[in-house]
């Protein structure tokens, strides 16, 4: 049996993080104004913010992918029969805080 | 018949619809999100590495986010790329506008003449014919060359524009992205890795200095959080690398924020980041006073998380890397980030006059709230004392900061108001600073360190001390003889505006002093048992040394430009301690004036 260190649940936390800062940066791509380009630039630089949004979004994916992850193999130890007690407070990291 | 050939109206420059500064804030949106995913990049490599745990899904899950953090780097290398073009598009257009008004304003000239051309042609005789073909000739060859330089101007134009596009379409997918900078070492890792550690500015800036144009631009691309605050770094450097952070944490704080998972400490440093950039916009929708151009304005610290969530940060109004003149203003008592903006309002305030009043000389100043000044239930006296040690350490170092990053040196003004004097006291006087001027305003004493002038770090004759005569605050301070020590316990030494303190007086009164004796005045708010009974104006008395067409506002403006010759100043007379009577001060009875300061001192 291998043994799930409290670092894991420490680790979904920060990715859960990288999530909400990911997001945030796709916001600021997204949301970032064009109208002050001429006319032949602002429908390019549209076009690059909308696709740049859509990668940094789906890398902020990955990073909630990976903090869910973290989080069930925490559930999965501590449903295991090798574990009897929770004595580092495990349990505490399988819920998402933000 | 006498034929002239008169010239063609030339061309006209074709209107060019774009707005620099809209594209500049797009720049900054792309710089701090290219930040940000340079972050992940570092996660991966760092903190998400879980060194205790063993086994397969400990494999598995090390395996899996190494893709994840190269991906961030290339995404955040090729934002970073498109950045620096977006950044440099706006510099062209920006060049582009202003040729087009050369352009425009050389069309209106020719206009002139060709229209001149004409008046004479119409009543000229044969022997005039001659001159004026000879002259509109002359004509032709202008509005020739102006007609290739509108062509040249176009090409310009949609040269730019062609060369932005591209930058946008080398990295319109995430294969080309992962093929042009999948795997490229980020070219600010090399020399943030020589950048000294506790270095002094002198060291940080000769380090500086050592890179490359492109290998600063990264640097604050990629780190802006190692040199936003470092003394020693130029101050454009600075403010650009504080704004990728600012903008960072706003959008990070706002969107918590939405979705209401928002610490308490972060909706705190949220709001201070707020104001932060409030105080920036406010600055720069602004112009100044004698060209008509926008205020420059730099964010010079920011750390919004700072001493227990007060927060840190210094925000100018004018080039601090260029300005002939530069001033630093220390606030007081109860001062934190949320406040920046009061400050900046002074700072604007003593900016548009010394530019009015010496419009041949530039000027910057900065309103700095660096340290940690007591506020409510941290105010007592002698925790104030150490916040002004600490305090007195951090300005030093900012002030050799500024001495340090300029190529030019400037001349520099410190000026410190209220129990911020306190803490300018003792950069002055414990540690050597290299300053040309001294101002205190309101103040209730230097701090234990500094009896008199000479134990200040000031060129002599260079300690100013500006006190209105009905302010209770300045009032504090010990005055020698009858009033031996400080009042309430809140003064903070020997008042500077004694004669045995020995620094030069000038005249700050305000016209609203003596109101009527009509109520009980907090004078420190926060600070236990300094009430009394004042007049009910009392406060004005002690926040107005900024207030345009005032005596203050006027004084500081001459030194802050360097007229400090005696007649270059309203001079006052020192307060006094008789040893027969209590503490007097002649200005209570000297007629208060209105100086203009926006007009030109001559």
């Amino acid at each position: 049996m291998e043994i799930v260190p409290v670092s894991v649940g420490t680790a979904s936390r920060a990715w859960d993080q990288q999530n909400v800062d990911l997001t945030s940066a796709a916001g600021l791509i997204g949301e970032a104004g064009t109208s002050g380009f001429t006319a032949a630039v602002s429908g390019p630089a549209d076009r690059f913010t909308s696709d740049w949004q859509r990668f940094a979004t789906a890398l902020a994916t990955r990073c909630e992918t990976q903090a869910d992850g973290l989080r069930g193999t925490i559930e999965t130890y501590l449903q295991t029969e090798f574990v009897v007690q929770d004595n580092f407070g495990l349990g505490l990291y399988t819920r998402e805080q933000r | 018949m006498t034929r002239i050939v008169i010239p063609a109206d030339p061309p006209e420059t074709p209107r060019l619809e774009v707005d620099p500064a809209g594209i500049r804030a797009f720049a900054q949106d792309l710089r701090s999100a290219s930040a940000q995913l340079d972050d992940l990049g570092g996660f991966v490599t760092g903190g998400a590495r879980i060194g205790d745990w063993q086994g397969d899904d400990s494999s598995t899950y090390h395996q899996t986010i190494g893709p994840l953090g190269s991906r961030a780097d290339a995404m955040s290398l090729a934002l970073r790329s498109v950045h620096q073009q977006v950044d440099q598009h706006a510099d062209e257009m920006t060049q582009l506008l202003e040729d087009r008004t050369d352009l425009e304003t050389r069309r209106g000239h020719a206009m002139q003449w060709i229209a001149g051309l004409w008046e004479r042609a119409r009543g000229a005789t044969e022997d005039e014919a001659p001159a004026i073909q000879a002259d509109a000739d002359a004509c032709q060859t202008a509005c020739e060359e102006l007609a290739a330089a509108v062509t040249a101007w176009q090409k310009r134009v949609s040269g730019s524009e062609q060369r932005m596009v591209a930058a946008f379409g080398r990295v319109a997918t995430v294969e080309q992205v992962e093929s042009r900078y999948g795997g490229v070492a980020d070219p600010a890792d090399e020399p943030l890795s020589r950048l000294p550690q506790d270095g002094t500015p002198e060291e940080v800036n000769a380090w500086w200095d050592g890179l490359s144009r492109a290998e600063q631009l990264a640097v604050i691309s990629a780190s802006p959080g190692s040199i936003g605050n470092l003394d020693g770094i130029p101050a454009w450097a600075r403010s650009e690398a504080n704004e990728t952070s600012m903008t960072r944490d706003l959008a990070a704080w706002e969107l918590l924020n939405q979705n209401g998972t928002i610490t308490d400490d972060e909706r705190t440093w949220l709001a201070n980041a707020r104001s932060a950039e409030d105080a920036l916009a406010d600055t720069r929708q602004r112009v100044d006073p004698v060209t008509g151009e926008p205020l420059v304005s730099q964010l010079y610290l920011y750390d919004p998380a700072a001493f227990d969530g007060d927060g840190r940060v210094a925000v100018s109004v004018g080039d601090l890397d260029h300005a002939d003149n530069v001033s630093v203003s220390v606030p007081g008592l109860t001062t934190d980030m949320s406040g920046i903006g009061g400050n900046v309002t002074n700072v604007r305030d003593l900016y548009d006059a010394t530019r009015s009043m010496h419009p041949d000389q530039t000027t910057a100043g900065l309103a700095w709230i660096g340290y940690d000044a007591p506020s409510g239930w941290d105010s007592g006296s002698v925790a104030f004392e150490g916040s002004a040690t600490d305090g007195g350490n951090r300005l030093a170092d900012t002030l050799d900061g500024i001495r340090a990053s300029q190529d030019d040196r400037s001349h520099l003004t410190v000026i410190g108001h209220s129990y911020g004097s306190t803490t300018m006291g003792h950069a002055l006087s414990d540690h050597d600073v290299d300053v040309d001027e001294a101002i205190a305003i309101g103040s209730p004493g230097l701090g234990a360190n500094a009896d008199d002038v000479s134990q200040i770090d000031v060129p002599d004759g260079h300690f100013f001390v500006g006190r209105n005569s009905d302010d209770p605050v300045a009032d504090l301070g010990d005055k020698g003889w009858v009033n031996k020590g400080d009042v309430f316990g809140a003064g903070r030494g020997t008042d500077p505006s004694t004669d045995d303190f020995g620094g030069r007086r000038f005249e700050a009164e305000d016209t609203g002093r003596g109101g009527p004796p009509d109520g009980w005045v907090d004078l420190t708010p926060g600070v236990p048992d300094t009430l009394i009974w004042e007049h009910s104006n009392s406060i004005e008395m002690h926040t107005s040394y900024y207030e345009p067409d005032s005596e203050s506002l006027w004084n500081l403006s001459q030194i802050v430009t360097g007229h400090t010759g005696d007649a270059d100043i309203m001079n006052a007379d020192h307060v006094y301690d008789p040893w027969y009577d209590g503490p007097r001060d002649p200005e209570k009875d000297a007629d208060v004036s209105q100086p203009s300061t926006s007009r030109r001192v001559p």
